[in-house]
């Protein structure tokens, strides 16, 4: 008998991690197991037809100093069954996943300051990235205005190279100020605490 | 990093309670269930995340890994930082009973 198969394209940025645990956790919920991420643009989700039931999906961003075994033994022990990795910016996303009993709210992260410690990590590792791209895309601007006052055949090149980087900072740009969002909610939730 | 450590957080709190005893990231876990009856349930990316941190302070050392599993115990310094926290939550629990018991006379 052949199971029945689900899957669905969509991308998944960093700043929308939140809302890809409740679209898992939705799909879940509808009847439809996460099985594994496929490489494509955008992403293709796998999954596969189960009984409704309430699971709680997680996600975590781990750096290569972090992904340790007791890392993954925590979680074990915690009750967390692990789905995949997927490579993030020098990091990887982990997926988890915990059935709910009784109505338990189930988390990995249960404080704020925790939360915001993700956010911090997630700014830096973009934020890196970031400068090199800005240095890339100065780089190639510069080069752009020498070759058009020398008209050169090479334009040909640089142009779309200038334009392409330039779209790759705007769009970092974009993740950024996204990420700050979240990290200044989270800030005020801690301050406002009466 | 600048740390400050008063006052300090309730899941800091809790793991350098908790870590008076040699303990792995799931005996913490379970422990500070355990002590406030259920009530203070830490998640494990919480847990993992804050041992980082009050490791980096040096208020906790790891002190064996065991079946893929670490385990620590406060330091020296974090006795003293945890006393100084017990004290001022010894008082601020003080004053708050004065206030009210004569509140209620």
């Amino acid at each position: 008998m052949k199971e029945n198969k689900k899957y669905v394209r969509k991308s998944f940025w960093v700043h929308q991690y939140e809302r890809e645990e409740q679209f898992l956790s939705d799909m879940r919920a509808k009847g439809w197991e996460f099985v594994k991420l496929h490489r494509g643009i955008p992403t293709k989700y796998e999954f596969d037809q189960c009984e409704p039931a309430a699971y709680s999906y997680q996600l975590d961003y781990v750096t290569p100093e972090e992904d340790t075994q007791d890392y993954h033994q925590l979680f074990r022990d915690a009750g967390w069954d692990e789905i995949m990795p997927w490579d993030g910016i020098n990091g990887k996303w982990y997926y988890f996943v915990k059935k709910i009993e009784d109505g338990m709210e189930e988390k990995i992260f249960t404080d704020q300051e925790s939360k915001l410690q993700l956010v911090n990590k997630l700014i830096k590792t973009y934020g890196v990235f970031f400068f090199v791209f800005i240095l890339l895309e100065i780089n190639a601007f510069a080069r752009t205005i020498q070759l058009l006052t020398e008209s050169s055949l090479w334009l040909l090149f640089d142009i779309p190279l200038t334009i392409l980087l330039g779209a790759v900072v705007i769009w970092f740009i974009y993740l950024e100020f996204a990420m700050f969002a979240m990290k200044k909610k989270l800030q005020e939730k801690i301050n406002t605490q009466l | 990093m600048e740390h400050s450590f008063s006052p300090m957080s309730e899941t800091s709190y809790c793991i350098l309670l908790s870590l008076v005893e040699e303990r792995h990231g799931y005996g913490i876990m379970q422990h500070v269930s355990d002590l406030t009856k259920g009530r203070i349930n830490l998640g494990a990316g919480t847990i993992y995340g804050t041992l980082a941190k009050l490791e980096n302070a040096k208020l906790i050392s790891m002190s064996k890994e065991e079946e893929k599993r670490k385990y620590y115990k406060i330091t020296e310094q974090g006795m003293q930082v945890l006393n100084v926290e017990l004290n001022r939550i010894a008082e601020l629990y003080q004053i708050g009973e004065e206030v009210l018991l004569n509140e209620r006379e």
